[in-house]
Formats: C-alpha cells, sequence, structure tokens
C-alpha cells in the first residue's frame, strides 16, 4: 500500500518539512503520494525532494488547484 | 550564604539541562528563518515540524491542530478574542487566570455575556451552574484544566460532554497540569512550556480544526494566519524536549513528598490546613497550598526568601501585591485565612532534604511570629 499525504493549503516551506517527516518513516524505494496546492506549492515541493535525493516518478493534475505527485524515497 | 532552595516551580520551572543543550544545537547550527525557501530555512522548518508532530502526540491530536505562540496568555486571549463576539456567551469559573478573567472582562465591556462558575470549597466547578447557564447564545466554556494556585484538578471530561451535548465549544488552559497527569480533551488546549522545564517566551495552543478564530496578530501569516511572527524554532524545539523528558513517574514522586511533607508540616506546627482538595483526589501532584492559622503569610514569604528559600504567597502574579488571592477567597476562605496562606510548587528535582530544611526554616519563623502577637 502507497503511504499518503494531503498536503492541501499547506505553505512551503512547511509542506517539504511534512513531506520528509513523512518520507523518514518509510523504507528506501517505498512510494509516498502528496496531494498538494498547483503553481508555487508544487515546484518548491518538486524541487526540494529532488534536492534531497529523492525521485519524482510521476506528477498529475487533479483540479484547477490541486495536484498529485509520486515520489520514490531513495 | 545558603543553597537555593527552589519551591515555586507552579510560577515556573528551571530549564532541563537536556532542553537547554537541544535548543543551543539548534541556535549553533539551525540559523535560517523557518518561513524561507532555501535550504536554511527548511532546515528549520523540519525542526519546527518534527516538534510540532511530537507535541501533537502528547496532545492527542493532528499535528496540524497545533498553533505555537508565545505564552499561556496569549494562547487563552487568542481563543477568547478571537471567537467571541458582541452577543456570544462565556462561561468561565471564579478561579481561572488572570488571563482569562482579565480578557473576560474586557470582552464584557465589548458586548460579550459572560458567566463566572462557581466552585466549592475544594475549588471544583459548579457543573449545574454551567449547565443552568448555557443559552442558545454560549458559544465557549472555558475551564482550566488545573488551578495553579490550589491544584485542583477539575471535571474537564463532563463539561467537554455538557458542552457537546449544547453544540458548544469547549476551551481549557492545561498550564499547570501539561505532563502531570493525563492530557485533557477540548476543542483548545493551551500548554506553555516553563512550567515544565523548558523555555520561557513558547506555548501552543490546540484548535480544533475547521473552527474559525479572527488572529490577533497580523503580519506574515504564520501558523495558519492565526499567529503572525517569525516562528521562535529553538523555543519550539525546546518545547518538544521538555515534553519528552516528561513522565508521569514524576508525578506520583512529587505527590509521595509533598503528602509526606504536608504530614509532617501539620505534627510539628499547630493550626496548618491544607486549602483545596486532599493528596491524590483532584489535586495536581505537584501542588501544596496551605495556611497557618494567624500567620501573615507575606512576612514568612520574605524571610524564607532572605535565607533563599523560594515558594510563593499565591500566583506568580499576585505574589507580589498584598491582595487576598480570588482563588482562595472563592473557596469560602477569609481575607485573613487567604493572607495566611503559602504555596509550594514542587518539581521532578526536588528533594526531601529541601522540604526537612523548609520545615525547619518553617517551625522556626512561625514560632518566632507566633510569640509577636
Amino acid at each position: 500500500m502507497i503511504e499518503t499525504l494531503d498536503l492541501k493549503a499547506v505553505p512551503c516551506p512547511q509542506n517539504i518539512s511534512k513531506i520528509i517527516i513523512k518520507l523518514e518513516l518509510l523504507d528506501s524505494g517505498e512510494h509516498l503520494e502528496v496531494t498538494l496546492d498547483r503553481g508555487e506549492p508544487f515546484e518548491n515541493v518538486c524541487l526540494a525532494i529532488k534536492e534531497e535525493g529523492h525521485e519524482i516518478l510521476k506528477t498529475e493534475n487533479l483540479s484547477e488547484k490541486l495536484c498529485k505527485i509520486l515520489i520514490k524515497k531513495n | 550564604m545558603n543553597p537555593r532552595i527552589y519551591l515555586d516551580h507552579s510560577a515556573t520551572t528551571p530549564i532541563d539541562p537536556e532542553v537547554l543543550s537541544e535548543m543551543n544545537r539548534i541556535y549553533k547550527n539551525i540559523s535560517g528563518n523557518p518561513s524561507s525557501l532555501h535550504k536554511a530555512g527548511r532546515e528549520a522548518s523540519l525542526e519546527i515540524e518534527k516538534s510540532r508532530e511530537q507535541l501533537s502526540t502528547a496532545l492527542n491530536c493532528a499535528s496540524e491542530d497545533l498553533l505555537f505562540v508565545s505564552s499561556g496568555t496569549e494562547a487563552n486571549n487568542l481563543v477568547l478574542q478571537g471567537l467571541l463576539q458582541e452577543g456570544d456567551h462565556l462561561i468561565t469559573s471564579k478561579i481561572e487566570h488572570p488571563s482569562i478573567l482579565k480578557t473576560a472582562e474586557a470582552l464584557q465591556k465589548k458586548g460579550v455575556l459572560v458567566d463566572y462558575a462557581p466552585v466549592d470549597k475544594e475549588g471544583l466547578v459548579d457543573l449545574d451552574f454551567i449547565k443552568r447557564s448555557l443559552t442558545k447564545k454560549t458559544k465557549l466554556i472555558s475551564i482550566h484544566q488545573a488551578n495553579n494556585e490550589i491544584g485542583t484538578i477539575e471535571p474537564t471530561d463532563e463539561i467537554k460532554q455538557i458542552a457537546e451535548t449544547h453544540s458548544v465549544l469547549f476551551h481549557t488552559d492545561a498550564c499547570q497540569s501539561f505532563t502531570k497527569i493525563q492530557a485533557p480533551s477540548a476543542d483548545f488546549i493551551t500548554v506553555s512550556a516553563h512550567k515544565i522545564h523548558g523555555p520561557l517566551g513558547i506555548a501552543a495552543l490546540k484548535i480544533k480544526k475547521g473552527i474559525p478564530l479572527l488572529p490577533q496578530l497580523l503580519g506574515g501569516g504564520q501558523e495558519r494566519n492565526l499567529r503572525s511572527g517569525t516562528l521562535n524554532t529553538p523555543g519550539i524545539v525546546g518545547l518538544a524536549k521538555a515534553v519528552k523528558l516528561a513522565s508521569l513517574d514524576h508525578s506520583s514522586q512529587m505527590q509521595n513528598l509533598g503528602k509526606a511533607f504536608f504530614e509532617q508540616l501539620q505534627k510539628e506546627i499547630e493550626g496548618v490546613h491544607l486549602n483545596g482538595p486532599g493528596f491524590g483526589k483532584n489535586r495536581l501532584p505537584n501542588n501544596l497550598n496551605f495556611r497557618i492559622e494567624g500567620i501573615d503569610a507575606k512576612e514568612i514569604f520574605l524571610k524564607l526568601s532572605e535565607r533563599s528559600i523560594f515558594l510563593s504567597t499565591g500566583a506568580a502574579c499576585s505574589s507580589a501585591k498584598n491582595t487576598p488571592s480570588h482563588v482562595l477567597l472563592a473557596l469560602g476562605l477569609t481575607p485573613d485565612q487567604a493572607k495566611a496562606s503559602l504555596r509550594i510548587g514542587l518539581s521532578k528535582w526536588t528533594t526531601p532534604d529541601e522540604l526537612n530544611v523548609l520545615l525547619e526554616n518553617l517551625k522556626e519563623l512561625v514560632s518566632l511570629l507566633r510569640k509577636k502577637l
């Protein structure tokens, strides 16, 4: 089962911190699916997650405001 | 110079060296503003969010429901002033902390209706009064989990039940009780770090998700727009560490120590009476509040202070004033009885030896003062 995290309306960089905390609980290779706001939050999260050494496997727009990203913990 | 004996832990507590060391780690290594997007800022943000997770576990709530503020007073003000508007009704008690009572008074001037529930001789709030006072306009019940002067633990589960039944919100100030007894269940909970060997200047407020509050500080929109201001990373980390170090085992240790001391005090000095509930009943484990017949407690307090023994004649905010405590008067004590009262706040570090020194000093001072009469 893929772990999920709902970060709608959670500002940067708090959203990034919450993803990192969640990833720390996962084993290497496990996936985390995050729902978050489109625009800056999405861009900032993607950059930071890559900088932290993890992989973005998939991104998907859910609506005008929301999107979903699938992260692989490295 | 006598070694210091600090017995005023209900006012504030010395910081635990482990907390200080954790805060030093932050001061030395984490320099970013937690709202900044760069790596330094994200490092600070990560420390804060880890601390928030830890604190939320201790308060049995979601981390998203927790807000960091500067003090218990700020948290209490935010709940009352952020929620209540003209025409709304608040029920609180007569023995709340001044941060509730003064705020309630100020709100009354703005058209908020307030009822103050009386308490019995042990400080337990009158639940029937609360039930009778409820109206369609009642928006909030605010009753502390435990009293700061006499240590009475209020029946917050029952109060929450009453509030829920009538679709009223419930706030409890748990600054005195946090980590000493089980965490309360409420829509709003106030906790503070400096009462639990954490740093001054940091506190937290649990706000049940979805309850709209008007922020009292406007600015950068931190903390879900409810409390602007750069977050205090070292303080927040210190608060979380203090919570981690706290243990209910300390509570039974303090309670046993306090009970043994008081029993000895009653044996050695005539006319000593406990204010508030009996030990182990509805009383905070670290609280002792007693009166000594015919004695001006202020004189004892000052003499003890000269001898480097620190306790209090009431709440920290009121102990420097010469007015009798509103809490003790609400129990039905006379002004003279209230002025004959002393409060001791124990900590996990309080030793039997320290209490023996206090006992010997009390015996001597009471005897001297009684001879003067």
